[in-house]
């Protein structure tokens, strides 16, 4: 089995690991496309870079669970397809990690007072993004280790089902709690929906899982891999509607009691 | 194992509680910030918008001053006026009127001036 991240990879990444990680990446593009694009006026494009890039790795923090070789364990001839999920999900949690230090080092960058939130003294909602960084960091390095170390199986998963539950409740807070973009009530379900639904179809495959888990394949009308196709439906739609909703909610005109500018000019 | 785990346990939300109080009274005792406001900015705005003190009759003091020399006022200090200052520029910038710094810190709190 591979391990570490520095293990070469044999041949390059496999063909279909390849359209797997590019479908990922298009899904987490679409916030940071319509926060990059969709926003209103007076919008400073690389602040809204840098906070696209953090809305992108919550995209994939949603998307890793589903994405995990778990699903996949006791599929039939299920070893290549148990070692691409693998990868990927090794990946796509890289590149996560990537896009959230891209996130910090950006806006450390363009506005050297944001260091002010990385402060004890920060408000509540930075420290949860903080302490979301350093749970992944924990996340990730707990599982390289595992695989050389061999933990006991058990142990390990708990722990890494925990720190991911962290990950998502503390990353959820910190995104609502900033409130750039995602203030009104339109834009938060239009959020909601984006990262809920993936995790609304891990915890669903958590108690009953898609057919492909089963050790030996069940013998169902429906063939092996119904459920991972419905899903895939399911999610694609749900992005659908969350662009829409979401493209709404920016364009929307703001609430009526902006007091400017005043019918004559001045309001004193 | 488990007396262990209940120790570590307690240990950590003792941290937590000691860690929370010292974070209040960092917040309290926040130095304030360089701020950069202008009158003529914001003549087409209402006194009121701002000026509560001077309808509510909390005080007479400048605004900073009051804000920050109270405790339960400190703590939220940085709240109350991201919401008060940048919300309506980011309203006003969404219709597409000229307004005043919506996202970037420095346009607000000029960070190389000390404060
Ligand atoms: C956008 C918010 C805002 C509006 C609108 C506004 N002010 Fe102010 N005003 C402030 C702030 C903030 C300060 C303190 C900043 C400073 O001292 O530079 C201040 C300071 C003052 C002070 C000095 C107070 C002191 O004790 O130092 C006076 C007087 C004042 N404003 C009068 C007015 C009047 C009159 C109007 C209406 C025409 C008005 N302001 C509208 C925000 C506002
Ligand atoms: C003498 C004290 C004092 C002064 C001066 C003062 N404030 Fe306040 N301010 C208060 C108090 C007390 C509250 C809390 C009111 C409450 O909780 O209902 C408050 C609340 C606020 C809030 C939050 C309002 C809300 O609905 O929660 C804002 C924003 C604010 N002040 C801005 C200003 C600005 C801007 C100035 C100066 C132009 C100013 N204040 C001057 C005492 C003061
Ligand atoms: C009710 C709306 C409103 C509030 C509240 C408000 N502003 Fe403004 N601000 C404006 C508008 C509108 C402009 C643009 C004026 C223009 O350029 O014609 C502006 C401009 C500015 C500018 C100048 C930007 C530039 O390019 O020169 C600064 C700085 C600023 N505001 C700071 C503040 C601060 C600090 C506060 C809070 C104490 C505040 N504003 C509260 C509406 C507001
Ligand atoms: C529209 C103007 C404006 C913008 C933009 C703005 N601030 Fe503020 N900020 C204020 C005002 C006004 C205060 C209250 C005065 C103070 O406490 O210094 C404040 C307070 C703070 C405080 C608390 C300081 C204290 O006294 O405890 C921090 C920290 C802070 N801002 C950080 C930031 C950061 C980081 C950014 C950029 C992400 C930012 N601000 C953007 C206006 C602004």
């Amino acid at each position: 089995m591979q391990t570490g991240s520095k293990a070469p990879a044999p041949a390059g990444r496999s063909a279909p690991e390849g359209r797997l990680l590019w479908a990922v990446l298009a899904y987490a593009c679409v916030p940071l496309g319509l926060v990059l694009w969709a926003n209103g006026s007076g919008v400073d494009r690389l602040w809204d870079l840098a906070m696209g890039l953090g809305v992108a790795a919550a995209t994939i923090v949603a998307l890793l669970p589903v994405l995990s070789a778990r699903w996949w364990a006791g599929a039939q001839g299920g070893s290549s397809l148990l070692r691409l999920m693998q990868r990927l999900h090794r990946d796509l949690a890289w590149l996560c990690m990537g896009f959230v230090l891209l996130h910090v080092l950006a806006l450390l960058w363009l506005e050297p007072r944001t260091l002010d939130y990385l402060l004890l003294s920060a408000p509540g909602y930075m420290l949860a993004g903080l302490g979301a960084l350093l749970l992944m960091l924990a996340l990730i390095v707990s599982s390289s280790a595992r695989l050389k170390r061999r933990w006991p199986q058990g142990v390990w998963r708990r722990w890494h089902a925990a720190m991911s539950l962290g990950v998502v409740a503390l990353g959820l807070w910190h995104l609502l709690g900033a409130g750039f973009y995602f203030a009104g009530l339109g834009a938060q379900a239009a959020l909601l929906c984006l990262l809920g639904v993936p995790t609304v179809i891990a915890l669903l495959w958590h108690f009953q899982p898609p057919t492909v888990t089963g050790r030996a394949p069940r013998e169902t009308a429906r063939g092996p891999r119904r459920g991972g196709a419905l899903a895939t439906v399911a999610l694609l739609l749900a992005v659908l509607a969350a662009c829409v909703w979401w493209a709404q909610a920016l364009t929307s005109s703001p609430a009526a009691d902006v007091p400017y500018p005043c019918p004559a000019g001045r309001c004193l | 194992m488990s007396r262990r785990a209940l120790f570590v346990a307690l240990a950590l939300c003792a941290l937590a509680v000691a860690l929370g109080a010292l974070r209040w009274r960092l917040i309290e005792r926040a130095p304030m910030l360089a701020i950069v406001f202008d009158h003529q900015d914001h003549f087409a705005v209402k006194c009121a918008t701002c000026h509560h003190n001077f309808f509510d009759r909390t005080g007479n003091d400048s605004c900073y001053f009051c804000h920050k020399q109270r405790p339960e006022l400190a703590r939220r200090v940085q709240t109350d006026f991201h919401t008060l200052c940048r919300d309506c520029h980011t309203k006003i910038a969404a219709q597409g009127y000229a307004s005043g710094p919506t996202r970037r810190c420095g346009g607000c709190h000029d960070w190389r001036t000390p404060p």
